[in-house]
């Protein structure tokens, strides 16, 4: 009877969400997510969509996606056949401030905050329409090694500090599979999520972003500052995707390294920093500054990070990629707090820009979400001395990174919120950023992004000297 | 008119100029422009006795171009037109303008007797007695020469599989880790004519025609012998400057044949005394100048410096050396022009006589070093004879016998008669001697030791110690010893002040070590109980230690316009802090000095208010100097303070 039930259910969900079932052709050809945005597209009508559907159709795409799914045993939509949703969650809904209030299932699935922000009065979302979920990949690297872990049965566990090593105690992020995989593809606590979401980084393992714009606005929702860079990433070993491939020489301590250049506005132009990460616990990053005004560089340590990255922005160092905090099991608590679906940014930009933000930078005139299943994460600041007491992050069952994540400040005030739009690539699943909103709670700021990726020659444009402050300070 | 058209430049550049939020777009993949207008203006605060002034007027138009085809090639094109409006802001000929510095005594018209020289001596051309007089000449109104325009012309290539790179051009290179104070960071000399050196280090470096080269040692795989030292990821940087300069600075030269100004950061004219404080003058007695530089664009005078940068003991280190050029002067004496017929050396009124036989000398000057030291100084000179008079005045016996009677000249005190005489010396400041430098810094977070405060931060430690072999220096106080006919060099008494201007340079000057050291702590703080904290205050402490060898010569600080002496140990303290508040729109920024020796304070506090979007820049600085005037180089500007008031218009 039970059963019966369910079935019924799954049924509902599949039509609600415009899953024609009975019309899907052969997995290996294709599959639920790729049929359920071939059948949106064609009711749309929309190019943008048909071009998303085209970069999903790729066999390439088609190939990953099935391996992973094996690989992890299910995938998203497999994930939704087991849920219940609301007759009117669907592909195709609009929601806006003024109907909002007829779908009360919304504040669950966007959590309560990103729900008050639709036709809010500051860091508001004008307009926010439902497209179909699609089932998101890793790369073949991170494929092959997370493989490799299973069938080789790799033990990774956690040191004294709570770092990621072997058997043998050698980091597991420094060599061999470990290094280039998500090591618990079901993980069983807040530790083992945390570390996917720490193995998950950039998901790229170059990243080149060319320009990112920051726009910071005040609480009034007015235009504040407005500042122009490149960002570069770096995964420093076993690389297959992208050259140099296996490891970055010079760099066998290190996990990874972001940089950052600032060509605007002009007070800010030439700034520069690098920021490396070690992967023994009680090594501080590699952290330093080029303050042009000095033409010096400056190193900063420890709660530098917490500093916010830019003035007027509410981003710190810790914030880059929504969660770039040391993992430290002495002065915070990982918890897996419970699975959920929530509608988040979609990751098309690929294709078309999901997320339009408004003329002035300050708000969101358009967004475009999808249903994901999530891992939710709890960390908890034990020390009381973080800039967050605690964090929530909505970490994704396909993709392992965050799709929603919000804090708390030190005197439990809800704090900060982070949604961005993934530059996705189905053909590679390689993922890059299109667009954060970030929403301060506390004073009402909102600091908006657009990044545009490069996805071309990325093994010749990004190198070592980016990530040499040194050497950054000259790059143009 | 043309005051007016001066005045107007600045204000109709930014005026015209369309606005854009951010830099030009230039729609060109990898080519950026932007570019900065500053206009400010300030007032003088601490002038004795005379209320508040206007003070320097900077102004500042910035272009800067990059093109970065690709990621072998980077082109860098900066320049700027920078100036001081307050040369006519408070011109001597505006209604009450003009910054005094007149005589005590002086009767200022409305204020009564003036008492306290601020002792600027500034220009006083076109002055007339008791009147207000310019505060600075046309030196700074704009500065046009082209190495005052081009702050950055230069490309960059780089080897694509970056072992190498190499830069060419006309730019500057930061060395060191110390903030405020100098030690490694002597690539390039300094301008110091506007803010003398307090102000952003980034300005202060004049840029030079310079070829730069970066080899990456893994790269190149030659590594292998630095890693089995313990030096990780080891790269050295070459710099060949082929374009030798020495240090801009402004002298306050009341002087009528050498009028220049440099207003409250003009450095004094210093006055001729025979001792350093208060010994009874040297009547009679000036100075001319001759400068002796480097060749300006030479190979036999090319600076060369190199830098090995390495990873070492958890942190980031650097061994240093420069072999260049000094970037200040000594003196040297040439020689000695006797003038016959006027008493206030000026020989366009009396009559210079030539060279005498045997006194050859490159100015034409009528005697030589030897002899300008013997007569000035042997027994029965000049100094005597003034001495003696000094003397007569106080009660004393009848003076000696001029010795330039002997030349003609009067001698009223010994009813002599003859025509009023003065002496013309000609010293040259040589800045043409070689430095030699060695360095190392180090730099490193000290998480592994210490985390203090509320958020358990740690400091980061910098080091920086630097050795310099050989550096010239003139002595304050010599023995004199050349003889001259009746001056036979028995004279064995000993010359201070700037006396010791009047002696040759084999006495003169010396040459000693100094030994730098630097340690500095940053620290981010965050205030217990300031839960709303959202940006660490940015704190930076360092402590100086600059060792003379030697220095009980009498080193001078720096001859011909600073005649203290230089300790052996000479400390300095320096503390800066930053603080960003209201969501970083309102910066404060503060930076303190103190000069143990010399008992000097300084401290600039600068405010921003980032209120007005992304292309306006309202900023406060206050500066403040407390010192002995007599003590560089705070002391120096002891009546400096200034209040400025700036705008930048950036793009």
């Amino acid at each position: 009877m039970k059963n019966k039930r369910l079935q019924i259910k799954l049924a509902a969900a599949g039509i609600a969400l415009g899953l024609g079932m009975s019309t899907a052709p052969a997995m290996a050809e294709t599959n639920r997510a790729l049929e359920a945005w071939k059948t949106f597209a064609s009711e749309q009508n929309n190019a943008d969509y048909n071009k998303w559907v085209e970069l999903i159709s790729d066999p390439k795409a088609i190939k990953l996606a099935k391996e992973w799914k094996d690989l992890r045993g299910y995938d998203a939509y497999d994930l939704m056949d087991k849920e219940t949703f609301p007759e009117d969650l669907k592909p195709g809904l609009v929601i806006t401030g003024e109907n909002k209030a007829d779908y009360p299932w919304l504040a669950k699935y966007l959590t309560k905050e990103l729900y008050d922000a639709i036709g809010g009065s500051w860091g508001g979302i004008k307009k926010m329409k439902i497209v179909p979920t699609n089932t998101y990949y890793m790369h073949n690297g991170y494929l092959q090694n997370t493989k490799a872990l299973k069938e080789q049965n790799i033990n990774i566990k956690f040191d004294e500090d709570g770092q990621m090593v072997y058997d043998d105690g050698s980091y597991a992020l420094l060599s061999g599979p470990g290094a280039s995989a998500i090591p618990f593809i079901n993980p069983k606590n807040g530790l083992e999520l945390n570390w996917n979401l720490v193995a998950n980084s950039v998901a790229i393992e170059t990243l080149e972003l060319n320009p990112i714009y920051f726009y910071s606005c005040t609480a009034e929702g007015e235009p504040d500052r407005e500042y122009k860079a490149n960002l570069w990433w770096w995964h420093y070993h076993n690389r297959t995707e992208i050259e140099p491939l296996g490891d970055i020489p010079g760099k066998e301590e290190m996990v990874e390294g972001g940089a950052i250049f600032f060509f605007e506005p002009n007070d800010v132009r030439g700034l520069a920093g690098v920021r490396q990460r070690y992967a023994s616990g009680s090594k501080e990053d590699d952290f330093k500054l080029f303050i042009p005004t000095l033409r010096r560089t400056r190193l900063l340590t420890g709660s530098d990070s917490e500093d916010p990255l830019l003035s007027g922005v509410e981003l710190s160092w810790d914030d880059w990629r929504s969660y770039w905090v040391k993992t430290d099991i002495k002065k915070f608590d990982y918890n897996l707090i419970g699975e959920e679906f929530v509608l988040t940014p979609v990751s098309t930009v690929h294709a078309y820009n999901s997320m339009v933000l408004t003329e002035d930078k300050c708000a969101v005139e358009y967004m475009e979400v999808e249903l994901r299943p999530t891992w939710k994460l709890e960390i908890i600041d034990k020390s009381g001395k973080y800039q967050y007491s605690k964090r929530h992050a909505w970490i994704d069952k396909e993709f392992y990174n965050t799709r929603r994540q919000i804090t708390w400040d030190p005197r439990g005030n809800m704090f900060k919120s982070w949604d961005e739009k993934r530059d996705w690539k189905p053909s590679t699943g390689e993922g890059n950023w299109g667009g954060v909103l970030i929403r301060n709670n506390v004073n009402h700021r909102v600091t908006t992004m657009n990044m545009t990726a490069t996805w071309e020659d990325l093994d010749v444009v990004v190198d070592e000297s980016m990530f040499d402050v040194d050497q950054l300070r000259d790059y143009q | 008119m043309k005051k007016i058209t001066k005045i107007s430049l600045a204000a109709i550049l930014g005026v015209s100029m369309v606005a854009p939020a951010m830099a030009i777009d230039t729609g060109i993949k990898g080519l950026t422009q932007s570019g900065r207008i500053k206009v400010g203006a300030s007032v003088l605060y601490d002038l004795p006795d005379q209320g508040n002034k206007a003070g320097p007027a900077n102004w500042v138009i910035e272009s800067k171009t990059t093109y970065r085809p690709n990621r072998q090639w980077t082109f860098i094109g900066n320049f700027w037109l920078r100036g001081d409006m307050s040369s006519q802001f408070t011109s001597y000929d505006s209604p009450n303008g003009g910054l005094p510095d007149q005589v005590n005594g002086a009767i200022v018209p409305g204020v009564g007797a003036f008492q306290q020289n601020a002792n600027f001596n500034l220009n006083s051309s076109n002055c007339s007695g008791n009147a207000y007089c310019a505060e600075m000449d046309d030196e700074l109104e704009v500065l046009t020469d082209w190495e005052d325009i081009i702050r950055e012309l230069s490309v960059k290539y780089r080897d694509k599989k970056g072992r190498y790179s190499v830069k060419f051009g006309r730019f500057q290179r930061g060395w060191g880790q110390s903030d405020g104070l100098r030690l490694m960071d002597v690539l390039h000399a300094q301008d110091l004519r506007q803010r003398f050196a307090f102000t952003d280090s980034d300005e202060l470096r004049l840029p030079a025609l310079m070829v730069s080269a970066d080899f990456n040692f893994r790269k190149l795989g030659i590594d292998g012998p630095f890693k089995a030292m313990g030096m990780k990821n080891p790269s050295l940087e070459i710099n060949f400057v082929p374009e030798v300069q020495t240090s801009n600075f402004i002298i306050n030269n009341p002087t009528p044949g050498d009028e220049t100004s440099g207003g409250i950061f003009g450095l004094p004219w210093a006055d001729v005394n025979d001792t350093t404080e208060n010994g009874p003058g040297f009547a009679g007695i000036g100075f001319n100048l001759y400068d002796n530089k480097p060749n300006r664009l030479s190979l036999s005078d090319a600076e060369w410096s190199m830098r090995l940068k390495f990873g070492a003991l958890g942190g980031s280190a650097t061994i240093n050396a420069f072999y260049g050029q000094q970037d200040l002067p000594v003196s040297k004496l040439i020689g000695s022009s006797l003038i016959v017929g006027d008493g206030f050396n000026d020989p366009s009124v009396g009559t210079q006589i030539p060279s005498i036989p045997g006194n050859s000398n490159s100015v034409g000057a009528s005697f030589n070093a030897a002899t300008t030291e013997a007569v000035l100084f042997g027994a029965g000179g000049y100094q005597n004879w003034l001495q003696s008079v000094d003397a007569f005045a106080k009660g004393g016996p009848v003076p000696i016998v001029s010795p330039l009677a002997g030349f003609g000249c009067g001698d009223a005190f010994n009813r002599i008669p003859g025509p009023d005489c003065s002496i013309n010396a000609a010293v040259e400041v040589d800045y043409d001697y070689r430095q030699l430098m060695l360095g190392f810094t180090f730099a490193r977070d000290l998480s592994d030791f210490i985390r203090i405060g509320r958020k358990s931060s740690a400091p980061t430690v910098r080091l920086e110690m630097s050795h310099e072999f050989d550096r010239p220096f003139n002595r304050s106080r010599v023995n004199p010893g050349a003889t001259f006919g009746p001056f036979d060099g028995s004279f064995a008494g000993e010359v201070t002040g700037s006396g010791a201007l009047a002696v040759e340079a084999s006495r003169n000057i010396v040459k000693e070590d100094i030994t730098s050291t630097m340690i500095g702590f940053d620290f981010p703080l965050w205030v217990p109980g300031w839960e709303s904290q959202a940006k660490s205050i940015f704190t930076s402490l360092q402590l100086f230690d600059i060792y003379t060898h030697n220095s009980d010569q009498g080193l001078l600080q720096q001859s011909t316009y600073a005649f203290t002496e230089i300790q052996d140990h000479q400390n300095f303290l320096t503390f800066g802090w930053n603080m960003a508040l209201d969501s970083e729109r309102l910066v404060f920024d503060g930076l303190y000095i103190r000069d143990f020796q010399g008992s000097g304070d300084f401290y600039r506090q600068r405010i921003d208010f980032n209120y007005f979007g992304d292309s306006w820049r309202p900023r406060v600085e206050i500066a403040h100097f407390s010192g002995n005037k007599e003590s560089g180089p705070i002391g120096t500007f002891n009546n400096s303070d200034y209040v400025e008031v700036s705008l930048t218009y950036q793009f």
